[in-house]
């Protein structure tokens, strides 16, 4: 008998790392149809499309996702991520039922985007047994009352929270100590429930991102104090406003803040002696310059002297972005700087990160 | 110069630039020292083996692939380009191509199991089961009634 009747084919038995890579390079439709070409190429298939479940509610398909979900143990136990799009009330609660049969601790990452507040939507998920262990949240919208914010911040696994900070009337009365290392929050205004979350996640903290769009001077003093006093481990810190904020709490903050390392500065947040105080530990600083609703120059003076002190070896400084410079022509200087003294240097002028994602 | 014997009982010298395409044969090189020893390959065939090291020599002069350059890989969009001497080389038959892969994938070679995953992407788009099976030589091992089954599951998907 011929050898190649028993000959197995290479593709039919490779390895599900392989096969997913390729799935990895074509587009959905394409590995649906590839799910149906034998058992190893399913299985693979599966592991593409259910381990991230990115789930948009506005999507005419999203209908079958559900059912397929809702009917499937095998399907569901591929499922570690999960993407929320335009959770709504509209949407039905019904749409979502196959969250809480998902296996105990199986997700680690949920995001859940543009959702309308409602508490019954929160509580569906933060019961969800399957989303007890996970270790990176975010949450745009979801998370409106004080006992949802309170237990979200009391999964048991949680390192990174992203979220929409909600207007609170009474304390947060935190019940556990979240041992968060990343969070990134927007708010309308600073409030005294986000000083209480800020202590309290503060020993274990290495990234701070705030999003607000005033930061009037009694409020950055509170921040600055908070900041100074309960994170000792901070690393990386980001404070963007959309108006000028009113005092440079940054220039003394960075003296308190020993593990820094890289610090992006809001429009109004600094003045000169940030730049003739930055602790050698930085090494990328960003800084917000100016905006349309105000002007003031960029201290390229100070600037000139970060770098230089970069040169000689006094500080760590390895890359400087002005963000929202609209005149690069005044940072010649800062630019010929950074080159003699390697440091990179960037213009931009276009708002590009640092939103909460 | 390193020795490499094939599963077959083929022995190969070639020079340690090339050799060391390979992470695996690297780190072996690496754990072993200066050593005259050859390198068993018990999963690579000589003819496969002849293919992988046609591609590490005209790849040996690039630099390794660091782990910050496969983290970049990773979120930078996917695009399915593969330059035009890797696209002449992977011109093989579909047996030999996926023989290529899993020896790039045993070996860690990771540019080449690039190529050979994005091969095999551009093949397969566009086209049904029956004639992905046809192309690479696949059995259906589905019952009927797995097969709707499987194909019902995934219909969300086949729109974007």
């Amino acid at each position: 008998m011929s050898r190649l009747v028993f000959h197995p084919s290479p593709a039919q038995y490779c390895p599900l790392d392989v096969l997913a890579q390729v799935f990895s390079y074509v587009a959905r439709p394409d590995v649906a149809r590839a799910s149906a070409v034998c058992s190893t190429w399913a299985h693979a298939a599966r592991f593409a499309l259910y381990t991230h479940i990115d789930f948009d509610a506005t999507r005419p398909s999203t209908s079958s996702l559900a059912s397929a979900l809702r009917s499937s143990t095998l399907l569901r136990s591929y499922v570690r991520r999960i993407k929320l799009t335009y959770a709504s009330q509209k949407a039905g609660m019904a749409l979502y039922d196959w969250i809480p049969l998902i296996p105990a601790d199986a997700i680690y990452s949920l995001e859940v985007a543009q959702a309308h507040r409602n508490d019954a939507f929160a509580r569906l998920l933060l019961d969800a047994p399957g989303l007890r262990a996970v270790r990176h949240l975010t949450a745009h919208g979801a998370f409106a009352s004080a006992s949802s914010v309170r237990d979200c911040l009391a999964l048991p696994c949680l390192e990174t929270l992203s979220m929409n900070f909600p207007i609170l009337s009474g304390p947060l009365e935190l019940k556990t100590r979240p041992r968060l290392r990343r969070l990134s929050l927007s708010a309308l205004s600073y409030s005294s429930q986000l000083s209480e979350l800020l202590v309290a996640v503060g020993p274990t903290l290495e990234h701070f991102s705030l999003h607000l769009p005033f930061l009037p001077p009694p409020d950055a003093i509170k921040l600055a104090n908070t900041l100074a006093l309960h994170t000792p481990h901070l690393r990386h810190l980001s404070i963007q406003t959309f108006y000028k904020a009113s005092i440079p709490f940054l220039d003394t903050l960075v003296c308190h803040l020993p593990a820094l390392v890289s610090l992006h500065g809001g429009f109004g947040t600094y003045s000169n002696a940030l730049l003739y105080n930055l602790p050698a530990t930085v090494q990328v600083l960003q800084l917000q310059s100016h905006w349309t609703m105000g002007f003031s120059p960029f201290p390229v003076e100070a600037a000139v002297a970060a770098v230089t002190r970069a040169r000689i070896g006094h500080s760590r400084l390895r890359r400087l972005e002005v963000l929202r410079h609209d005149h690069r022509s005044e940072l010649r200087e800062v630019e010929d700087a950074c080159e003699r003294a390697g440091v990179e240097f960037a213009c931009l002028s276009e708002d590009r990160n640092e939103r909460p994602v | 110069m390193v020795n490499l014997v094939t599963s077959d009982n083929e022995s190969f010298t070639v020079e340690k630039a090339v050799a060391s395409r390979s992470v695996l044969i690297k780190n072996m090189l690496e754990d072993v020292g200066e050593s005259d020893q050859p390198i068993p390959l018990p999963n690579v065939t000589a003819s496969v083996l002849k293919k992988v090291l046609e591609y590490c020599d005209h790849h040996k002069n690039e630099p390794m692939p660091t782990s910050e350059d496969l983290a970049a890989e990773d979120t930078r969009k996917r695009t399915t380009d593969i330059g035009e001497w890797d696209q002449k080389f992977i011109q093989v038959d579909q047996e030999m191509l996926f023989e290529i892969i899993l020896a790039a994938n045993y070996l860690d070679i990771k540019p080449l199991l690039d190529v050979g995953c994005k091969t095999v992407a551009n093949m397969i788009k566009g086209k049904t089961p029956e004639e992905i099976r046809k192309l690479f030589n696949i059995v259906n091992d589905f019952t009927p009634e797995e097969e709707a089954q499987i194909k019902k599951e995934n219909e969300w998907a086949e729109d974007r």
